[in-house]
């Protein structure tokens, strides 16, 4: 099988990968890159554990075909979050309200936060749950998942 | 600092992915392992071929016959092989495993396996066995019974006024942890083996294994690393995952990992057993309990491991907090040729609080009491004997949380205006709203002399510069025991939170402070780290007393600075290096031991079950659509008593958590078995997990009746949330529409089934 190339924006810095034309983004991810926090919890699209943003948009990068991405997409996962006012804002907002357990779920409920208050940055409470919707939780009942983007949204509101 | 919101210890590298738990470990020549599995449920195995355009001699493939020593994992009971051997007793039992480069190589080697069987006769679901067990059918084979109780109860059943009884059955359940089941074994260069991966309860890892690979514990160690949730899930199983991949990396001389896609994890592991509770009850026409006779099946699945104290453990909470003048339970779990069944979150109670809560609703009902009133009578106080004839000491918080509830629920007034029988005026284009309540309690540690048996021990180092630090086998799932832990230490020695740090769990440093389980690691761990902190205090206070020629009793560490009354006599690592001198840390050590008035008897089941119990209530509201029958859920309210909280928010955390689950239990969650033995929804498309969209609005609280001999007074907290929820939503659902359904998960299609009974009832 012929080996494919392409050149990404991941978390704000350019990167050139090679990968066979079947791989999936999420072990391309994790492997090449070694971004870990892109977790499989299921691998069949059900569960959200393995989502990203391409282009601003939460992806499942264990239904993405690494290939289905064009040069100069730009990907964030959660170790990019750091880099900006709004990720640093939604991982306080997490630290302040527990809404971290077991952290599996944690990556990708951070990176769907994000994606929601960039677009609504004032998002109530039912905004925010349809927004995480496909992002299963066996840890905390939710709730002070939902808190926690309440708290970012706040925070960033604040230091706006 | 007890009661003080501590922020996690882990919650930065696990929202920035540099916490690594099992897969993310990388190691050089790391192979990944797959699972040749039988393919029927029940048989003896005629032919193991390694078929197949595959070139074997590249890859590692193991069998029973390679295990060189105990081939059956030691677990609670010893019956269950690594590999299936001659007999096969579930489908998808193991029977080999395959090491290769990559995982997709050893899953098509796995597929290139033929497994031939001569089959048998399979007895698969509850129903079969729970009418097998009616008719007293020898052919049922017993996994482990109990039964215990006080007073002829058919003699007390004949002189009550009001007799009711009832069966109720119960479903498995899956754990579903997001991180599916991992380990790995590294050879080491002593000739040892590593065994790593997500894990409860290291100290039964390394015994299984080592006996496995017939090597002694020098020779192998395990180390618990973080876990993606647990929920008893990663308590026996990591020791049947953890022989594989050592067996597999002794053979190739090079690390092996095993990771189970979800598929295989749901199809293949532990999951809660399914349950029939029959119960029998009589009392005085004023409501007051007379009698209570309960008959209870678990299906085991394949083999015993765990079901013994599961089953114990749901047989001795199975009259509810009540008190029963008289009462028998008989507890039996039965063979079925289906995956073992073992620990989840409530070990057996979720299955019998389910039961005698939804009973007791029936039996207020008939004796016309409100379901609150009925509870708040009946509630089992200080000095009350249970079933097991543990007669209850301290810490019972039955009537605060009853009471509790009431006031912050507005229970009453709801009950009495909604409903089907209720008040308000019923307007048939709305759905049906209904309230429903469940008092639950839980038993804080493990049962009987379990606590005895295990003996924790804990270590706490002193470090010079000022560190502290736990040495514990208690692991991290998500519950947060790494910041709780130092939470305890801390306040009791008089350090910020920062200072003191659990080691990472690794047998060959930690000593065994028993399983991660049974609610016990806060109060028990927690427990004998609060008295060695206190140990390391005197002792730090005693030294510098010594140097400064000063009582030790004017001294005291707050906040890292010792003092001298409000005189400021240094910092905590300035004293603590001069009380070391030339020695790296000072190690305190203690060891449980059971309180020495408590007295257990296993045989007969009586005596004191537990140290403390912790008390529960939930509320469930309810609105039933009449055209669906779909259950919606505005809210549930959780009252519950934990003795002391550590940390509020971590706590509200359990509650909520363990809230979703059973929630999640009572509506929507279901395994199923099918006619070939195989569990049917083995993918989060099909068993259907509660969403944000799903989730009511968990409103918990929290209240705080000391134990004595818990830390700052804390009981067990983790399982009990996952008691309240189910039965308290079938109470609801029978208020809404007046008919009980007594079979869980509370499904549309059976509500609706149970409406149409009752309608047809009504015309005939
Ligand atoms: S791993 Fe991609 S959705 Fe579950
Ligand atoms: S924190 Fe464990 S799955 Fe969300």
């Amino acid at each position: 099988m012929s080996t494919l190339e392409r050149h990404w924006l991941v978390n704000g810095v350019k990167q050139t990968l090679r990968f066979e034309p079947l791989a999936r983004l999420l072990d391309v991810l994790r492997e090449q890159l070694g971004l870990l926090s892109v977790k499989e919890g299921c691998g069949e699209g059900e569960c959200g554990t393995c989502s990203v943003l391409i282009d601003g948009t939460p992806q499942l990068a264990c239904m993405v075909a690494a290939a289905q991405l064009d040069d100069g997409a730009s990907l964030l996962t959660a170790e990019g979050l750091e880099n900006d006012a709004l990720g640093r804002a939604m991982k306080q907002g997490f630290d302040e309200e527990a809404a971290v357990q077991c952290g599996y779920c944690t990556p990708a409920m951070l990176l769907g936060g994000y994606a929601l208050l960039e677009a609504v940055p004032e998002a109530e409470e039912d905004q925010i749950r349809v927004a995480l919707a496909g992002h299963i939780c066996r840890c905390t009942g939710y709730g002070a998942i939902v808190s926690a983007v309440q708290r970012a949204a706040e925070l960033t509101k604040e230091g706006a | 600092m007890i009661g003080d919101n501590k922020r996690r210890k882990d919650a930065h590298d696990k929202m920035d992915g540099s916490l690594r738990y099992t897969a993310d470990v990388d190691y050089p020549g790391l192979w990944h392992a797959a699972t040749v599995r039988a393919p029927l449920a029940h048989g003896r195995l005629r032919g193991i071929r390694q078929g197949g355009n595959i070139d074997w001699s590249k890859l590692i493939f193991a069998t029973a016959a390679d295990i060189p020593g105990t081939k059956n994992v030691r677990m609670i009971a010893q019956d269950m092989p690594f590999l299936a051997d001659d007999l096969v007793r579930y489908k998808g039992e193991p029977v080999a495993v395959v090491a290769a480069p990559t995982r997709a190589e050893a899953q098509m080697a796995c597929r290139a396996v033929e497994v031939e069987m001569e089959p048998l006769e399979a007895i698969l679901t509850l129903d079969e066995i729970v009418a097998k067990h009616q008719r007293g059918d020898p052919d049922l084979e017993v996994l482990s019974q109990w039964s215990f109780g006080h007073g002829d109860v058919e003699a007390a059943l004949e002189s009550a006024d009001i007799v009711v009884e009832g069966a109720y059955t119960t479903p498995h359940q899956e754990q579903a942890y997001l991180e599916t089941n991992a380990m790995t074994a590294i050879p080491e260069d002593d000739g040892g083996v590593c065994v790593e991966g997500s894990l409860q309860c290291p100290y039964y890892v390394a015994p299984a294994v080592a006996a496995m690979l017939d090597v002694g514990l020098d020779k192998l160690h395990v180390r618990a690393l973080p876990m993606g949730g647990a929920f008893g899930g990663k308590e026996d199983f990591p020791s049947v995952l953890g022989g594989h991949v050592a067996l597999l990396a002794q053979k190739a001389g090079r690390p092996v990992r095993i990771v189970l896609d979800r598929s295989e994890d749901i199809a293949y592991s532990t999951k809660r057993h399914p349950a029939w509770m029959h119960i029998r009850t009589g009392a005085a026409k004023d409501g007051t309990l007379i009698a209570a006779d309960i008959d209870i099946v678990f299906d085991g699945g394949a083999y015993a491991t765990m079901s013994p104290v599961v089953l114990s453990r749901g047989a001795i909470h199975a009259p509810g907090p009540y008190r029963w003048p008289v009462v028998q339970v008989r507890a039996v779990a039965y063979r079925t040729h289906t995956p073992p069944n073992g620990a989840f979150r409530g070990f057996g109670v979720p299955q019998t609080a389910y039961a005698i809560e939804s009973h007791m609703d029936r039996l207020a009902q008939v004796c016309e009491v409100e379901p609150h009133t009925f509870r708040l009578n009946n509630r089992l106080r200080i000095g009350d004997r249970t079933g097991t004839s543990q007669v209850l000491k301290d810490s019972v918080a039955s009537e605060e949380v009853l009471k509790h509830t009431m006031e912050v629920t507005d229970f009453a007034r709801k009950w009495r205006k909604w409903g089907i029988k209720g008040t308000d005026k019923h307007d048939l284009g709305a759905p049906a709203r209904g309230v429903g309540l469940s008092f639950f309690w839980h038993g804080a540690g493990f049962t009987g002399a379990g606590e005895a048996r295990i003996a924790a021990r804990v270590a706490l180092d002193l470090v010079q510069g000022g560190r502290v630090r736990i040495r514990v086998s208690s692991t991290e799932m998500g519950q947060g025991a790494h910041t709780v832990l130092p939470q305890i230490v801390a306040n009791a020695l008089g350090v910020p939170h920062s200072q003191v740090s659990v080691d990472p769990v690794d047998t060959r440093f930690v000593p065994d402070s028993g399983p991660t389980v049974a609610s016990r690691t806060t109060m028990i761990v927690g427990g004998e780290l609060e008295g060695c902190a206190l140990d390391a205090r005197a002792w730090l206070l005693q030294s510098t007393a010594d140097k400064l020629q000063r009582a030790p009793e004017t001294l005291s560490v707050v906040e890292g600075r010792l003092r001298g009354g409000k005189e400021d006599l240094g910092s905590f690592a300035t004293h603590l290096q001069a009380a070391l001198g030339d020695n790296e840390l000072k190690t305190f050590e203690r060891q449980h031991a059971l309180a020495p008035h408590l007295q257990w008897d296993e045989a007969s089941h009586t005596g004191d079950a537990y140290a403390t119990y912790t008390w529960g209530c939930c509320v469930a509201e309810v609105l039933i659509h009449r055209d669906t029958y779909e259950v919606e859920v505005p809210r549930l309210t959780m009252v519950v008593d934990v003795g002391r909280i550590i940390n509020p928010k971590l706590a509200k955390g359990q509650v909520e958590g363990g809230t979703l689950q059973a929630l999640g239990y009572a509506l929507c969650e279901e395994v199923g078995v099918g006619e070939d033995g195989a569990l049917l929804r083995d993918s989060f498309q099909t068993y259907i997990l509660p969403t944000t969209l799903d989730a009511p609005e968990i409103e918990v609280h929290m209240l705080e009746k000391p134990y004595t001999r818990g830390p700052g007074g804390a009981k067990g907290l983790g399982e009990m949330p996952m008691n309240g929820a189910a039965p308290a939503l079938a109470n609801a659902v029978e208020h809404a529409l007046g008919v009980r359904v007594t079979d869980l998960p509370l499904s549309p299609e059976k509500i609706f089934a149970a409406c149409s009974a009752a309608r047809a009832g009504r015309s005939s």
